[in-house]
């Protein structure tokens, strides 16, 4: 068989290996980048407008022992959420689905 | 033809060509990668950027929050006399009483906050409803499960019915995700706080410097016990709380990377096959161009690996796919909130991540080169079927410190070389004094029975293994003397054909050949034209494309000889090469080796096969016996 480049070895294939993982890559790389990049300010924008509208301090991401949050990553000393009109224990309070919790006592 | 590779280094495109030779396996170990990286990093990029996003809203918060307490838990203030209170302390800029408080709602826990007639017409401006609220309606977050028009029964102190005005969006579920606004005599109503009592104070100070100062004169100036929040405060407990989450659920999947690591690292010390690197060395590949083709390999395959799960753990986590990881880590119910991570949120987790998976992966794969930076013999011996092990293989010779030795005439020459190995339990000399001295253009052949110790010989001679004592010099060089990385370099001007063909098999005869050239080139085209023509030479032109396995012995030893002599040596070393060669494969070999003699090599050959005995082709003879070499006529 004559010889010619590629024929008689597997380093085209590798080249285009090396492009098409290259190719993954930065497209990944340039996904990530735009992702990371666009429009952040915008998509927080309401969310700030709401909290100075409302005077607003407690952000949803902070769970107050409600049904399906996690109390583990609240913050008792400046976690609000807990009703400050009714101590834990009340019977409203369990009403309101609320986990009994005395570190919330001031 | 096709000439756009041949621009890329051939080391680079020979790691590519490496992960083409297991690819299920290459595949495996990108798709595990991938996962992996994705999985660590989900975690860690949703919980910093909500972190980072949820600080970035609180910036526009009250700077500090005033609530009454008494033994017992919190108590409603009385609004007008604590905003008069307040405001009269000095630094404070407003001071807004809230009404909020928790209450039941769909069988959940939602938040209900009072808005007033200022407020309502505000949010009806800023879009937020199409009309201000009015009373008996509410405007609910996005996590509550209702739509506009649709009748919520909330139940606090006591119970009311409200009608949904407007639902906010999705964009402030990060303050907003479970939040019912109502009209103020509403919210009051359901909370049971009477008209003149608000939940706490919300109050802005001139200067931010002036929240850490302000408390005390503000707790001094109310009439009751009064706890003060401030902003700082709020956003260290919130980034706190995230990070903790985060750093447990990268906990949660570390045990997933050190899995893979383990895998990583065993594959490696397989595919990188002792004796492979032990041949490469042999080539004259140094250890830093082994060392160099594995990272690169670790990279092609590594980066874009870890870049397609970092990419993928950023689309789950700013979008919808998030909600899942969200809901366990933050236990967020229903949508998860839409975020956008953010550079600067995004690149410690991101960084983090790469390197604490990209680095091990490198690690793993360079670590096997490391290990075997020493004598190549060593890692080949398992192939060339020898079990003998050297006494002093790693000692330097015995004379090693006669520095003023004046080098012997010729191309390549011995001096009292002596070796003594052991095999089962017994001492030999193997060696005992050998010298020689072998010229360019004059082949020398080296004969001797089975065992005698012609391959130890020319191991030695080809700068493989150093000798007990005595030395070896090459061009008035003492080779024998250097360390192996030196002796590594030096052998990229030699060619050697071991007893084995020793050649890989699943590559072709053609990148067989092309193997020590490699690390000697810029151009993959250069050494692809020099092993056909080396090939062609030793009549293997035909089996270029054939992998290495299908070959016969005498092919495959044709293909050695032709590997040995594409980097066109000056010192050329040949094992047994007629072993397996009928008579026209002997004439093949000959004319190959009077071509490199013409040229100027010094061509040595150890042979017990008596067609080479009687060849009028070698100029010097030597008898190898009892570890005494003698010249023969």
């Amino acid at each position: 068989m004559a010889y010619s480049p590629g024929t008689h070895d597997r380093l085209d294939a590798a080249a285009r290996l090396m492009t098409l993982l290259a190719l993954i890559g930065m497209l990944a790389t340039l996904y990530l980048a735009a992702d990371l990049l666009r429009g952040r300010a915008a998509a927080l924008a309401p969310a700030q407008t709401l909290v100075r509208l409302l005077a607003l301090r407690e952000p949803s991401l902070i769970p107050s022992g409600r049904p399906g949050r996690g109390p583990v990553i609240a913050h008792p000393a400046v976690d609000p959420r807990h009703t400050p009109l009714l101590a834990p224990w009340d019977p409203a309070c369990r009403g309101a689905l609320l986990v009994p919790c005395t570190e919330f006592m001031p | 033809m096709n000439p756009w590779p041949t621009r890329i280094p051939p080391l680079i495109l020979w790691a590519a060509r490496e992960l083409l030779r297991r690819p299920g396996r290459h595949l495996l170990l990108f798709a595990a990668l991938a996962a992996v990286s994705a999985g660590s990093s989900l975690p860690l990029l949703l919980t910093s950027g909500l972190a980072h996003s949820a600080a970035q809203v609180l910036a526009a918060s009250p700077s500090l929050v005033l609530r009454r307490v008494q033994p017992g838990g919190w108590r409603p203030i009385e609004a007008d006399s604590a905003s008069a209170h307040a405001r009269a302390v000095p630094g404070v800029l407003s001071a807004r009483p809230r009404v909020w408080g928790l209450a039941s709602c769909q069988n959940r826990a939602v938040t209900v906050l009072g808005f007033d007639l200022e407020q309502a017409a505000r949010l009806a401006s800023l879009g937020f409803s199409s009309e201000p609220p009015a009373s008996g309606t509410a405007l609910i977050g996005p996590g509550v499960a209702a739509l506009p028009g649709a009748r919520l029964t909330l139940h606090s102190a006591e119970e009311m019915h409200v009608t949904v005005a407007a639902r906010l969006p999705d964009s402030t579920g990060i303050m907003a995700h479970d939040l019912i606004l109502l009209p103020l005599a509403d919210a009051r109503r359901l909370l049971g706080l009477a008209p003149h009592e608000a939940s706490d104070l919300a109050i802005e100070v001139h200067h931010p410097a002036e929240e850490l100062a302000l408390p005390p004169d503000l707790a001094a100036a109310m009439p009751w016990p009064v706890r003060i929040t401030g902003r700082t405060e709020a956003l260290a407990a919130l980034e706190g709380g995230l990070i903790r989450r985060g750093g447990l659920g990268f906990m949660v999947t570390l045990p997933a990377v050190l899995t893979l690591l383990l895998l990583v690292l065993n594959a490696a010390q397989h595919q990188a096959g002792r004796w492979e690197l032990g041949l490469l060395k042999a080539l004259g590949w140094s250890s830093g161009d082994i060392l160099r083709r594995h990272l690169w390999q670790g990279l092609l395959l590594g980066l874009p690996a870890i870049m397609t799960g970092l990419a993928l753990a950023q689309f789950l986590a700013s979008g919808p796919g998030g909600a899942p990881v969200a809901g366990w880590l933050l236990d967020w119910p229903g949508t998860a909130p839409r975020l956008r991570l953010d550079a600067s949120a995004a690149l410690a987790p991101l960084g983090l991540l790469t390197a604490t998976i990209l680095l091990p992966w490198l690690a793993a794969l360079v670590l096997p080169v490391l290990l075997t930076a020493g004598e190549p013999l060593r890692l080949l011996r398992g192939e060339l079927g020898d079990q003998t092990t050297d006494e002093a293989a790693s000692a330097p010779p015995d004379n090693a410190q006669d520095n003023d030795a004046q080098p012997p005439p010729g191309r390549l020459a011995a001096c009292d070389l002596s070796l003594r190995c052991a095999a089962e339990g017994e001492s030999r000399q193997i060696l005992d004094r050998v010298s020689l001295t072998a010229e360019g253009g004059s082949p020398l052949l080296i004969t001797g029975a089975t065992g005698e110790g012609k391959s130890s010989l020319l191991h030695i001679l080809a700068g493989l293994h150093r000798p007990r004592s005595g030395q070896v010099w090459a061009d008035g060089a003492p080779v024998s003397r250097w360390l192996a990385g030196h002796r590594d370099q030096w052998r990229r001007r030699a060619g050697i054909v071991f007893q084995q063909p020793l050649l890989l098999p699943d590559l072709s005869a053609l990148e067989n050949v092309i193997l020590p050239l490699l690390p000697r080139t810029d151009r993959i085209s250069s050494p692809r034209r020099q092993a056909e023509t080396a090939l062609g030479l030793c009549r293997m032109a035909h089996a270029a494309a054939r992998p290495a396995r299908l070959l016969s012995g005498g092919e495959s030893q044709r293909v050695a000889l032709a590997r040995a002599l594409v980097v066109e040596p000056d010192w050329l070393f040949l094992d047994e090469p007629t072993a397996h060669q009928d008579a026209d494969g002997v004439a093949v070999v000959l004319d190959c080796l009077r071509r490199a003699a013409l040229r100027g090599a010094a061509v040595i050959v150890v042979s017990h096969d008596p067609r080479l005995a009687d060849c009028p082709f070698f100029v010097r003879r030597y008898h190898l016996a009892g570890g005494r070499l003698m010249p023969q006529t």
